[in-house]
């Protein structure tokens, strides 16, 4: 498993992380899609909203060329209605049979505009090229909406509606990492580029093998999708824009996907990772103690000079919905930190057991980092 | 690895499980054999599953620095009888097969035959304890009423009791002596040769008292991708519980004697602290913090499997503000328990289910440990 955070494809070769965007998120995007293709995910239809599409491959070459208000430009992000759809590779071994689709879109108004404004869907069934056109992505097989999630925006893929996700040209820090090994776990995570707090989060988790209910040391049944999605987006920048505590912001599942889940037609479903709560020494008071947020009493990791990071466990809880509860593993990619730190803070010995700042907290969470110091 | 629920020792044949009070045959009306029944039921457990006792004494006339000499219920209910774990100061060390071995030391009340049966004295020590040289400098190996001394002080933590090897004292389990037991064991009879030992009293609820004893091991692999960058080479951890509340009971914290990635060279980390134990719970809404437990509490059955998912019991190592003053470097996570999983929604004390197979787990207080396929026998 190697995450990796330098795009290298035949359109570009470009850091995905630790850069502003000077053309925004069309820019932060296509770095991201070049990320991902260079990790190993495939492109599987798109379209550039003007002139063309296809539904075999990626046509969308560049985000360069679209500053100019209401020129179109071929093969380019930076059209209105552009999209592209993001396939994980056919056999994810080890994790799941599955493969997992998204779905990005941009702004229907005007070329070269409206770069924050976005539709993004989620599927761990498929998207039918069928019901693809210029202007349409993808939709689920034979209409069956309960496959896939609208992360963000609306509407339907013929009448699609947009919701901003992302901050202004030159107003975020963007962040992209990706794993190019099973299970293909990816995030992107663009903060506020003066005071550096997260804005924009959106991650691709899959759960630590053997920690989840249905393998290793916990078998029942096989979890046929042992992932969970996220997409979070706050005009104010704060921690709680990466924060899986959410119910309604909060990453979604196939929670138990299969035939009997499908019966009951519950399709997916929001998770929240469970936090951990301690009691005070002398056995008497509970001090709501909690991690990630008020704990502070864990910080050391024996034979390392770096912190101690916790597990996170997901879980759905009866209040959440009440349909679907119970566990369903641990994070693969994510850790919470043990102690409040600053965003951007660095962690060593998180990826490898040598490894140097190749940890990184942003919000609540403790993500792969490339060995940079973050640049704020 | 195979968790065994069946004794095949020459001391005591039989099932580990539902033990009941009224081993002693001699004395089969009488509650004097309780825990000490149990503690002497899990020595040949351990014996079955490969472990050693390596000394041992009876507390009146002969001891051992090389075998087990005890046996049980053989005497008569109120005189000491050579051999017999029911007479004051008697006592056993064993210890586990293979490089990292764990070493466990148990001494009954040193009261008169058969009273007090229900107090204790148990060491632990990943190294080991004296049963050879000469006294003084190097350490002393155990007699008639002694326990054998540590190898090494530093690594030695007692588990229940106090004082002394010479002059110890003893704790106190419930039910006492008054109250009848019932106690179910299971053991390893491979790698990584942990056990667990849990006790109730009479009927099924903890109300009336019960416990627990174990010698926990670490999940392989339970340190999510490379959280421990060195090797630890005492993946263990050792602990008694006095209430079957204990563990999960949001009023009280519990600890266990482990390691602290005892391959480090460090003295410090050598040492055996407490660790303890991190309780699972869930943000509310609006992302304050909250005192609710919702685990082992408040998340429900799977409805697609129609059974109960269990969740990992994490061990770290805390830096309490309110008294357990440890530096920084002393904290940390050392792992997933083994054997211990939180039910996600409550359970009767004793109730059996189905998780893979036919009631292969069984729930006392809040832990969820793994059962063999029987029904729990009421008292």
């Amino acid at each position: 498993m190697t995450f990796l955070f330098v795009a290298t494809s035949s359109f570009i070769t470009s850091s995905a992380a630790n850069f502003v965007p000077v053309s925004g998120a069309v820019e932060g995007m296509f770095k991201f899609k070049e990320l991902l293709k260079t990790a190993g995910w495939v492109v599987t239809a798109s379209s550039d909203g003007v002139v063309s599409f296809s539904t075999s491959s990626d046509i969308i070459t560049t985000y360069t060329g679209v500053l100019v208000s209401g020129t179109a430009i071929t093969g380019s992000l930076g059209n209105k209605s552009a999209w592209f759809v993001m396939a994980s590779p056919s056999n994810p071994s080890g994790n799941g049979t599955d493969r997992q689709f998204w779905s990005f879109q941009r702004d229907s108004t005007n070329n070269g505009t409206n770069f924050e404004t976005w539709r993004i869907k989620y599927s761990a069934d498929m998207f039918d090229n069928l019901t693809a056109s210029l202007t349409s992505s993808p939709g689920p097989p034979n209409g069956a909406t309960v496959s896939q999630s609208i992360m963000l925006g609306g509407g339907t893929d013929a009448a699609p509606t947009f919701a901003v996700g992302f901050r202004t040209s030159g107003n975020m820090r963007w962040n992209s990492a990706a794993n190019n090994a099973s299970p293909y776990e990816w995030y992107t995570i663009c903060t506020e580029f003066t005071a550096y707090q997260p804005v924009t989060m959106i991650m691709h988790d899959a759960m630590l093998t053997g920690s989840w209910p249905d393998s290793g040391t916990f078998p029942t049944q096989f979890d046929q999708s042992p992932y969970c999605t996220m997409v979070s987006y706050f005009a104010a920048a704060t921690d709680a824009t990466v924060n899986l505590q959410s119910s309604t912001l909060g990453p979604f599942t196939w929670f138990r996907k299969g035939t009997n889940f499908v019966a009951q037609g519950s399709g997916i479903l929001r998770l929240q990772g469970l936090k951990y709560m301690g009691t005070n020494a002398g056995n008497t008071t509970l001090t709501n103690a909690i991690w990630p947020s008020s704990g502070t009493t864990i910080q050391s990791r024996p034979g390392l000079n770096s912190e101690a990071l916790l597990p996170i466990p997901y879980g759905r809880r009866v209040a959440l919905l009440g349909a679907a509860t119970g566990y369903k593993g641990l994070s693969n990619m994510m850790k919470y930190p043990a102690a409040p730190r600053t965003n951007g803070s660095t962690y060593n010995g998180v990826m490898t057991s040598t490894g140097s700042k190749d940890g990184i907290k942003f919000g609540l969470l403790v993500f792969p980092w490339n060995g940079q110091s973050y640049l704020y | 690895m195979t968790l065994q629920f069946f004794s095949n020792d020459s001391t005591y044949s039989g099932s580990t499980v539902n033990i009941s009070k009224d081993y002693q045959a001699s004395n089969p009306t009488t509650n004097i054999a309780n825990h000490v029944k149990g503690f002497f039921i899990l020595k040949a457990l351990l014996k079955t599953c490969s472990w050693t006792v390596k000394s041992s004494g009876d507390g009146v006339s002969t001891y051992s620095t090389s075998s087990d000499i005890l046996t049980m219920g053989t005497g008569t209910n109120g005189a000491n009888t050579a051999g017999d774990f029911l007479n004051g100061s008697a006592w056993f060390y064993i210890q586990s097969p293979g490089t990292s071995s764990q070493h466990i030391c148990i001494q009954r009340n040193n009261g008169t035959y058969a009273a007090s049966s229900h107090s204790f004295r148990i060491k632990y020590s990943t190294t080991g304890f004296f049963v050879s040289g000469a006294a003084g400098s190097t350490g002393l190996t155990g007699s008639i009423t002694v326990t054998p001394t540590a190898i090494s002080a530093s690594d030695e933590i007692l588990i229940i009791g106090g004082g002394t090897d010479a002059a110890p004292t003893f704790g106190a389990l419930t039910p006492t002596s008054t109250v009848g037991v019932r106690t179910h064991i299971a053991a390893h009879d491979v790698a990584p040769y942990g056990f667990w030992m849990a006790w109730h009293g009479y009927g099924l609820e903890p109300t009336a008292g019960g416990g627990y004893f174990l010698n926990d091991y670490m999940l392989s692999g339970s340190f999510p991708g490379t959280d421990q960058p060195v090797a630890d080479n005492s993946p263990y951890t050792c602990g008694l519980f006095t209430t079957l509340t204990q563990f999960g009971d949001a009023t009280q914290q519990f600890s266990m004697a482990g390691a602290f990635v005892k391959s480090l060279s460090s003295a410090t980390n050598d040492s055996l602290p407490q660790l303890a134990n991190i309780r699972w719970s869930a943000l509310s809404y609006n992302l304050a913090n909250t005192s609710t437990v919702l685990v082992p509490q408040g998340v429900g059955i799977n409805p697609v499997t129609q059974k109960l998912d269990v969740l990992p019991v994490w061990f770290v190592r805390r830096r309490d503000p309110g008294g357990n003053q440890l530096t920084l470097d002393q904290t940390g996570l050392k792992g997933a328990s083994g054997f211990m999983r939180f039910p996600l929604f409550n359970l009767s004390n004793g109730e059996v289910f189905d998780y893979v197979s036919t009631r292969d787990k069984v729930c006392f207080g809040f832990l969820v440990f793994d059962w063999n396929g029987t029904d729990l026998v009421a008292l």
